[in-house]
């Protein structure tokens, strides 16, 4: 039988045919329609890696020096303690941060579910602040959050609160990213969650109103795993955007006081235009991908075992 | 077997597109053209009529000075100008992309006459200035090198110490390290008295911030974690060190040899730790306060005391930016026991190698900088480098008197804080680092011995 979609091409006797072994389709046209898309992107992701992969073995100055000094710069890397505790912080600020945007996101999401009236407008407020590019995100709360001439402390004076230096002690300054980043990305999981709600089917917690669960066992038994795969696609992004933590970092604490909030990303930037090593940037960044690799595929192991029935 | 065929042209398509563009490519290597042409009788402006320049600027004020005066530049010249100013940070990333591209991206640029400028000119990537500079059809007579201090030229000389040492910036402005103060904070909390020691300014500065209730502080300095604050620290760090020489290109930070740091220098513990002390008597973030964060502050009238660039000054006195217009003080920084001492900082105009514009480009940089246009557009930065323009009164009579004695002061004893070293900034925060340690209550002499021990590590790679 000859497909609808073969008809249309006329030279489709010069298509690959060959049927997928698992699901017996002929891949056909479609190859031709993903094809220039799959090269492009193929160059463009592939060449950037392999660059600096390649560029990583080498002491290049961003000039006219390029020394090949093979696995110096990764040893140099994986036996310095300040390495592994900017490795640390990396992880301080995502667990911090996907946590809390977690719990409030997925709070918020089935409390406007249930709402029932001004969700439109609650979803519109509440996604106000993602539109906000994250520089802009940075200086405003490093004006709102200035110990001297902020309103936050302002504030929280007049109300006898005490105080923070907020951004300006080690103490401080990450809890004070962290809430800078909740501020501003809660609203993406409260989205995709809430989106995720409403797909759910409502036969299971009919069902289960008329067995007389509570809404808490409803949430328990039928909510929380018919929306772990969401969950963890949310968990997934946040994850991955978290890790790679810049522009909060670059425009309020520049990764101090001393190096309290020094980040992958931040120091890499450092090193590559502050510095101009770049050589060690990329194997910096070569470092922190085959690490974000392995926190996905660690995620994707747990969520296959996880059941969503 | 159409679909091996098909995926395996698409392989190799991929691989030599990825290997050519994977194959590392040197720079260019730096050319500068003999210009070849007879001497007119008069300087001819006019020689390179209907090029098209691009400048590459900062956002500062000295482009605030000269965006009115570039039209002058394109009627005498008959070069159009392409302005292009970034936001500092946005700019020092810029410029760096920009002098390192294959094709021109700008003729001539805001240069950092530090090690920024001498790590372009080790990688080739900056035009010398002197083939110009020695060629009369090329430079106006008038134009007098000899009038911009020696000290000033040697932050753009390189290689350093050598007699061949060849011209690559020209300097724009210069800011050297003084003391604001706010009469006002002084008057109300130390009676109008003016520390006339360091010693004196730290008690002073701890004494306002105490009684300041935290609404004013007695003293900001930078205290971010950045290499930002490395020029204003060397301003004070020498004001310990004394007279002593401070030789390039290794500046007070080595003793003539890259292997052999002298941070344990007595001299530079206190001046290390002096910073150190004014950082407590400030707000209580300021390891998050950079020069920008630091110079709203003052200017909001919330500091007694502000030891920065001499830059800031003019800005203090328009009402449009500043809430201490007539009330700020302006003078050099309080004495230690070796002197009054401070450091100084240029930015210049450079012309990047891969220019191909270079000689328009000269002309530009040779405009922007002479006797009669250097007065004009430094008013509005309060740092003209030539000495002839702090005796001309259009520059003089344009900014507060005191500020102009103070900074005339500051210059006597003013010495480059540069250091000529691929890979300083790298140290630079390390030393910044040990000033945050002495913040966090490290004693002083164990944390420039911790410094000295990372300094070995990175010059000696061991």
């Amino acid at each position: 039988m000859v497909e609808y979609w073969e008809m249309a091409i006329p030279y489709n006797h010069l298509l690959p045919m060959t049927r997928n072994r698992k699901t017996g389709r002929k891949p056909g046209v479609a190859i031709w329609y993903i094809g220039p898309a799959l090269i492009i992107m193929g160059i463009t992701s592939v060449y950037p890696v392999i660059y600096s992969i390649v560029m990583s073995f080498f002491n290049w100055d961003w000039g006219i020096r390029l020394d090949f000094v093979g696995i110096k710069n990764y040893v140099m890397y994986l036996t310095d303690p300040v390495f592994w505790k900017i490795l640390g912080h990396t992880i301080y600020f995502t667990v911090g941060a996907v946590s809390v945007e977690l719990l409030l996101g997925l709070a918020l999401a089935i409390i406007v579910n249930r709402l029932g009236f001004g969700m439109g407008v609650i979803r519109t407020l509440l996604m106000l602040p993602l539109m906000v590019s994250g520089i802009i995100v940075a200086l405003m709360w490093k004006i709102l959050l200035d110990p001297t001439l902020g309103i936050v402390n302002y504030l929280l004076r007049l109300v006898s609160l005490p105080t923070s230096v907020w951004f300006g002690a080690a103490k401080t300054a990450m809890p004070s990213i962290i809430l800078v980043d909740t501020w501003w990305q809660t609203a993406f999981v409260f989205i995709v969650l809430s989106a995720g709600l409403r797909s759910l089917p409502q036969e299971p917690f009919e069902a289960a109103e008329v067995d007389g669960a509570s809404s808490l066992q409803a949430f328990r038994y039928l909510t929380l795993p018919m929306l772990s795969p969401i969950l963890l696609t949310v968990l997934i992004f946040r994850t991955i955007d978290c890790l790679k933590v810049f522009a909060i970092i670059f425009g309020t604490t520049g990764g101090g006081p001393e190096i309290a909030t020094e980040a992958m990303q931040t120091l890499a930037y450092r090193t590559a235009f502050k510095f101009l090593f770049l050589s060690r940037s990329m194997t910096l960044m070569v470092i922190f991908s085959l690490i974000i690799l392995a926190i996905v595929l660690i995620y994707l192991r747990f969520g296959e075992r996880t059941p969503t029935q | 077997m159409k679909t091996k065929i098909f995926l395996i042209i698409n392989l190799i398509i991929i691989s030599v597109l990825v290997l050519v563009a994977c194959a590392p490519k040197a720079t260019p290597t730096p050319e500068t053209k003999p210009v070849e042409t007879a001497a007119p009788a008069g300087f001819d402006w006019k020689r390179f009529s209907g090029q098209e320049i691009t400048l590459l600027f900062n956002e500062h004020p000295w482009t605030d000075g000269v965006r009115p005066h570039i039209q002058e530049f394109e009627d005498l010249t008959g070069i159009k100008v392409n302005l292009q100013p970034f936001a500092e940070d946005l700019y020092f990333d810029k410029m760096e992309l920009a002098v390192r591209s294959d094709k021109p991206v700008a003729d001539v640029y805001f240069l950092p006459m530090d090690s920024t400028a001498f790590t372009q000119y080790s990688a080739g990537l900056i035009a010398p200035l002197t083939p110009y500079l020695n060629d009369p059809t090329m430079t106006a007579a008038d134009y007098d090198l000899a009038d911009f201090p020696e000290g000033f030229q040697a932050s753009g000389m390189y290689p350093p110490g050598d007699a061949k040492a060849q011209l690559y910036g020209i300097p724009i402005t210069f800011e050297a390290y003084i003391l604001f103060y706010n009469k006002d904070l002084v008057d109300k909390y130390l009676g109008g008295k003016i520390p006339e020691t360091f010693a004196d300014l730290i008690a002073a500065a701890n004494k306002v911030t105490q009684e300041g209730n935290g609404e004013v502080y007695g003293a900001v300095m930078r205290g971010i974690r950045s290499d930002t604050i490395m020029d204003t620290l060397t301003g004070v760090v020498f004001n310990s060190w004394g007279t002593d020489p401070t030789p390039l290109p290794y500046n007070i930070w080595f003793a003539g040899d890259w292997k052999k740091p002298q941070v344990t220098d007595p001299r530079i513990t206190e001046g290390l730790s002096n910073y150190a002390a004014m950082m407590k008597a400030g707000p209580p973030n300021v390891q998050s306060i950079d020069w920008n964060d630091a110079n709203q502050l003052f200017a909001q009238g919330k500091i007694a005391f502000f030891i920065d660039a001499s830059l800031f000054g003019p800005a203090y006195e328009n009402a449009e930016t500043s809430a201490v217009v007539g009330k700020v003080g302006y003078a050099p920084l309080p004495k230690t026991s070796k002197g009054s001492m401070t450091g100084h900082w240029l930015w210049g105009l450079g012309i990047p190698a891969n220019s191909e514009k270079k000689e328009a480009a000269w002309y530009f940089i040779q405009w922007a900088t002479n006797k009669e246009n250097e007065p004009k557009i430094g008013t509005a930065t309060g740092g003209a480098p030539r000495l002839s323009t702090w005796g001309n009164s259009v520059y003089t009579q344009a900014l507060n008197p005191e500020y102009v004695a103070a900074v005339q002061t500051a210059m006597a004893t003013s010495r480059p804080t540069a250091v000529f070293y691929e890979g300083w900034k790298e140290i630079a925060i390390m030393i910044v680092d040990s000033v945050q340690e002495m913040y966090g209550g490290t004693d002083p002499a164990q944390a420039t011995e911790n410094l000295q021990q990372k300094m070995l590590k990175v010059t000696t790679g061991q």
